[in-house]
């Protein structure tokens, strides 16, 4: 027998139906339903499968801890997995599946497993992993072990951002919650409370304690609507936290969002001080299948009779601990349920004589039946002989779990008391506090107190009313029985969600397990959706008996974010998808490049890697592009070389900290290379320097280095050197254009810039100001590919313009645009390196050709000291060499290892390789321990599982004597 | 997420900060006359303070000042702000 809607009672609009489908059928359901009630009003007892050994699963508990009920909410690109039903608000048109059912929830194919539980054990990852054909098994095992499916299609919901602040933020709008609001906010403190249900009130609603009476139900809908209508209080109701940081700053989702087309609102929210009140959900008994459906905590029993109007079964079994279940007793004869028996593991003494079927000291040992629970199997806790009772359901209070997910999230800790057994906060971190069930009360008033405690200590605490002083609380006393000892340990399940049961845990401990995160990682205790908020305490008390420890000693799990599942979307939102994820930086000629057949590459900047002609492939356009260069002359778009300005009496100064290199000495209108190190003697930057005159100063950073060279000389600046000067970064203002062969000075004399270009007036490593067509051009003699080369900055608003105006003056030269890939073979063929490409974490300037410090330079400079330790001397440094192929053909793997010996062992890599078209061999830059010394010998590169013979070799390949260069 | 008082911004969010280490280090020279104890100490030992430690902060998505800031680092507490160059405020007084 399943469930039925009850004549009358709950607070569900039974005039409004709902029409919705769960898995194919068709459900009518009223307004005021979650998903989970209106199944079980239309009989509906298999939710859905579990994880591992696919056994039938039914509702269990309710709100976010329920670990059965995940459904598939919608359909195509809107669907969503993994969702409690107990979570859902039914819809009309809402469609509903069940997740981990293959073919279906009925009839699962899965359930097979359930057979082979000896097999799939905790830790079956860990052990089977060392099978040497994991291979083939691990498809099979991944598309059983699904938990729901991700769209295939792009989201077609949306989502929007929030900022949020409060003097006092609340969570939870039960009855503490609301109180605590109305305190804080009497108290003059500004007041946001988030309730993650659809209404407010919390239990009260339904829950009316041991003294049944209309009169709570009618205070607590009187305190609603006093905190509806309260001037300083934000009640948002379907609103969950999820996450809870530093200084008070909470992240939550709003699925009820008033702004029309927004489906989920993300809210970041900085509150002053926190109340948590958050209540706490009944755990479940373990013994012998406590997870087949049927089987029902009792505070979700209540809430579907009183909340709902529906009953879970026609003939109920309860097993209580004690006085636990009386809420539900109750709510059973109200609704007109029989009650077969009250099995109660206490023996009674000390309480008041009950006259109810209740057998005192006995157990429920197992529950009977596979779709549905048919009965119980009940035995006495000492002694002999057993009892069978026919039931369709059994409701279980075994004792309650605080919900203190967030608390503890917010670094909160928390202590075992022995009295409630349960585990209570005492010291928190941030400016929070907790109340109500939460703190472990167990009645309308202790709630009310504590609640009211909560809210004004959470106002004085930011400066609104006095402190009040802490109330008397009344908690529960109880003596818990962690897990039925006479029931089959295979099948008593601690973790539902996981399907961790007791022999899963005592097996952990058996391998030596000890700690409680070890355990959880080792069974994939609490691993799920519902996250230990039922399953945590459960567990604990499972293992402090297994082990013999206390709970207290056994400890808590650290609980992470987010507190119940979060959609992907939701935390993308604010338009942080797609195209707008990050922002597409395009150079001021893009349109030009995309005109000349550029192909793009994101390097921060968009830039044209080649440009392709009639079909060319990389390599061939890159080939055409590098011999174009220095055959006649080429252009380049170098706009995202970093660039930034240093004026002030003490720039020079400055520059030689900055340096290795000594620029006190450069003159006005000289251009100088140089290396940023950083404290460790290591290469940081590379760039060239110019004077524009005594006291200012244009250095260059490599492109994809602008950013981190900036903030460099910032920190430098303001923190160990703060000497007159300013540091403006212009990487933006300036587009450059680079004309690059033999024919470029033709270009630049064509372009008629206003000074005298020649090779005297203006050589190699030299500056000059000029105009070009009326536009100031900046002019800087440099060369990254070993031709004559100018680097033409103009105003970035002509950065299309000048692209455009080169290419016009260079017609007559045959001048070629030429893109990163081209940039890249001529600079390699010239030993030209990439700081970061060529050089790691240990090169120093020695390494690479520069043997600083200078004589000359007696200032210090970042890095210096490093320079003159030992270990900067050794011979055996890894040293930049070429190398070059034995088969001219070969071109070898950038990270290719050269190897030595037998067994190989790695004494360098290569850093850059590539065909140079204009050598007509391949080329490539290597780190080789001693490489200097090793110049001409013979060695073995292991690249892409070949030895390849080659020869180290000096790292200029190209025009070794620098004629070009100089020209 | 820690709220920042910058001391040129006032109150913003963490992301718009980056942390730079400790503060208040010396860095010895000049480089010919420091020792290899000294110099590894100022490249490799930080205090690592558990509590209490003073740090510097870069307002990179701001106004790009550096500035000290005392941290507890047991509980992310901010105890005080002040600007590079001056001294703690608990030694001020």
């Amino acid at each position: 027998m399943a469930g039925y809607r009850l004549e009358k009672g709950g607070l569900v609009g039974r005039n409004e139906t709902v029409n919705f489908t769960f898995n194919g059928r068709p459900y009518v359901g009223f307004k005021g339903d979650t998903l989970a009630s209106a199944l079980v009003a239309n009989g509906v007892s298999v939710f859905g499968r579990s994880f591992k050994y696919h056994r039938s699963r039914g509702l269990f508990s309710r709100g976010a801890a329920d670990p059965n009920t995940l459904m598939q909410i919608g359909i195509g690109a809107q669907t969503s997995p993994n969702i409690p039903a107990t979570q859902v608000p039914v819809t009309d048109g809402l469609v509903a599946n069940s997740i981990n059912a293959w073919p279906s929830v009925e009839f699962d194919i899965g359930e097979i497993n359930d057979v082979f539980k000896r097999v799939l054990i905790a830790g079956f990852y860990y052990k089977s992993l060392m099978w040497p054909k994991w291979g083939l098994f691990e498809p099979i095992i991944r598309r059983a072990a699904g938990m729901g499916k991700v769209p295939k299609e792009p989201d077609s919901a949306s989502y929007e951002i929030g900022n949020l602040q409060c003097d006092v933020l609340v969570i939870g709008a039960g009855l503490a919650g609301l109180h605590a609001a109305q305190a804080a906010a009497g108290a003059g403190a500004d007041v946001i409370i988030m309730e993650s249900d659809t209404v407010a009130g919390g239990t009260s609603l339904w829950s009316i304690g041991a003294n049944a009476n209309e009169d709570v139900r009618e205070q607590v809908k009187r305190l609603v609507n006093e905190v509806h209508s309260s001037p300083n209080i934000r009640m948002l109701c379907s609103t969950t936290v999820v996450s809870y940081h530093d200084d008070n700053y909470l992240v939550a989702i709003d699925r009820n969002c008033d702004v029309v087309a927004v489906d989920e609102r993300l809210i970041h929210a900085r509150a002053g001080s926190v109340v948590v009140a958050q209540g706490a959900v009944e755990r479940p008994f373990i013994f012998e299948n406590n997870d087949r459906p049927g089987v029902i905590a009792a505070d979700a029993f209540s809430e579907l009779i009183r909340r709902y109007g529906v009953a879970f079964g026609k003939k109920i079994v309860i097993f209580t601990n004690g006085g636990r279940a009386d809420d539900a007793i109750a709510a059973a004869h109200e609704a007109g349920i029989e009650i077969v028996a009250i099995v109660d593991s206490s023996d009674g003494a000390g309480s008041d004589a009950r006259n109810d079927n209740r057998l005192m000291g006995h157990v429920i040992k197992r529950a009977m039946g596979r779709k549905r629970v048919r009965g119980v199997e009940v035995v006495p806790t000492d002694g002999q002989g057993s009892i069978k009772l026919a039931c369709d359901t059994v409701v279980v209070a075994a004792g309650a779990s605080a919900q203190l997910q967030l608390f503890t999230q917010s670094g909160g800790k928390l202590s075992y008391d022995e009295d409630s057994a349960s585990f209570l906060p005492v010291s928190s971190m941030q400016n929070v506090r907790v109340c109500g069930a939460s703190n472990g009360t167990n009645t309308p008033t202790s709630a009310v107190s504590d609640g009211r405690w909560a809210g004004l200590d959470a106002a004085a605490s930011v400066g609104f009313g006095d402190k009040p002083s802490v109330p008397d609380l009344t908690r529960a006393l109880e003596k818990p029985l962690w897990f039925v000892h006479q029931s089959s340990s295979k099948t008593s399940f601690v973790d539902m969600q996981g399907d961790v049961t007791v022999s899963d845990l005592a097996l952990s401990l058996r391998e030596n397990f000890r700690s409680i995160e070890h355990i959880k990682r080792y069974t994939t205790l609490g691993m799920g959706v519902e996250q230990g908020k039922i399953s945590g305490l459960a567990a604990i008390g499972v293992i402090s008996e297994l082990s013999g420890k206390s709970p207290g000693d056994v400890g808590t799990l650290k609980h992470r974010p987010p507190y119940s599942p979060v959609s992907l979307g939701a935390l993308s939102a604010g338009q942080k998808r797609g195209a707008l994820l990050a922002p597409i930086k395009k150079l001021p000629a893009h349109k030009w490049h995309e005109k000349h057949g550029a192909v793009f590459e994101d390097h921060g900047w968009m830039r044209p890697t080649y440009y392709s002609m009639s079909g060319e492939t990389m390599h061939g356009a890159a080939a055409r592009e590098a011999v174009a260069v220095r055959k006649n002359v080429g252009l380049f778009d170098g706009t995202p070389l970093g660039k930034f300005e240093i004026k002030g009496p003490d720039a020079a100064k400055f520059l030689n900290y900055i340096y290795a290199g000594r620029m006190d000495t450069l003159k006005v209108g000289r251009i100088r290379y140089g290396l940023m190190l950083n404290e460790n003697g290591s290469l940081f930057d590379d760039g060239v320097v110019v004077c524009l005159s005594k006291d200012h100063f244009l250095i260059n950073a490599s492109s994809g280095h602008a950013d981190a060279v900036y903030d460099w000389l910032e920190a430098w600046h303001q923190l160990e050197w703060p000497l007159d000067l300013v540091i403006q970064d212009c990487t933006a203002e300036w587009a450059v254009a680079t004309v690059a062969g033999p024919k470029a000075r033709e270009v630049l004399a064509a372009l008629n810039p206003g000074f005298d270009v020649s090779a005297e007036s203006f050589p190699h490593m030299s500056y000059r100001a000029g105009h070009i067509s009326g536009v100031p051009a900046r002019v800087q003699r440099v060369s990254f590919s070993g031709e004559i080369c100018y680097e033409i900055n103009v105003s970035a608003d002509y950065g299309e313009w000048i692209m455009h105006h080169v290419q016009e003056a260079g017609k007559l030269f045959g001048l070629v645009p030429y893109g990163i890939e081209a940039l890249e073979i001529l600079r390699a063929e010239k030993g030209y390196i990439h700081v970061d490409t060529d050089t790691d974490s240990n090169t120093q300037p020695k390494d690479i050709g520069f043997p600083y410090p200078s004589k000359t330079k007696e200032s210090d400079f970042i890095g210096r000291r490093s320079l003159m330790r030992p270990a900067s001397h050794s011979p055996n440094r890894q040293q930049l060499v070429g190398i070059a192929t034995a088969d001219p053909d070969t071109v070898l793997e950038v990270g290719a290892h050269i190897v030595t010996g037998n067994p190989a062992q790695s004494i360098g890599f290569i850093t850059s390789s590539y065909m140079s078209p204009n050598l007509g061999c391949s080329i490539a830059l290597a780190l080789m321990n001693g490489g200097k010394a090793a110049t001409g010998a013979s060695v073995d590169v292991w690249s892409l599982g070949k030895t390849v013979s080659g020869t180290v070799c000096d790292p200029v390949f190209f025009d070794k004597e620098r004629g070009l260069l100089n020209g | 997420m820690l709220k920042i008082d910058c001391p040129w911004c006032g109150s913003r969010n963490e992301d718009e900060f980056s942390n730079g280490g400790e503060s208040h280090l010396v860095r010895p020279e000049p480089p010919t006359s420091v020792t290899e104890d000294e110099w590894a100490n100022y490249l490799f030992y930080p205090t690592n303070t558990k509590g209490p430690s003073k740090e510097t902060w870069f307002h990179k998505y701001g106004c790009r000042q550096w500035f000290n800031v005392t941290r507890n680092t047991a509980t992310h507490e901010i105890l005080n702000v002040y600007r590079i160059g001056e001294n703690p405020p608990e030694e001020n007084s």
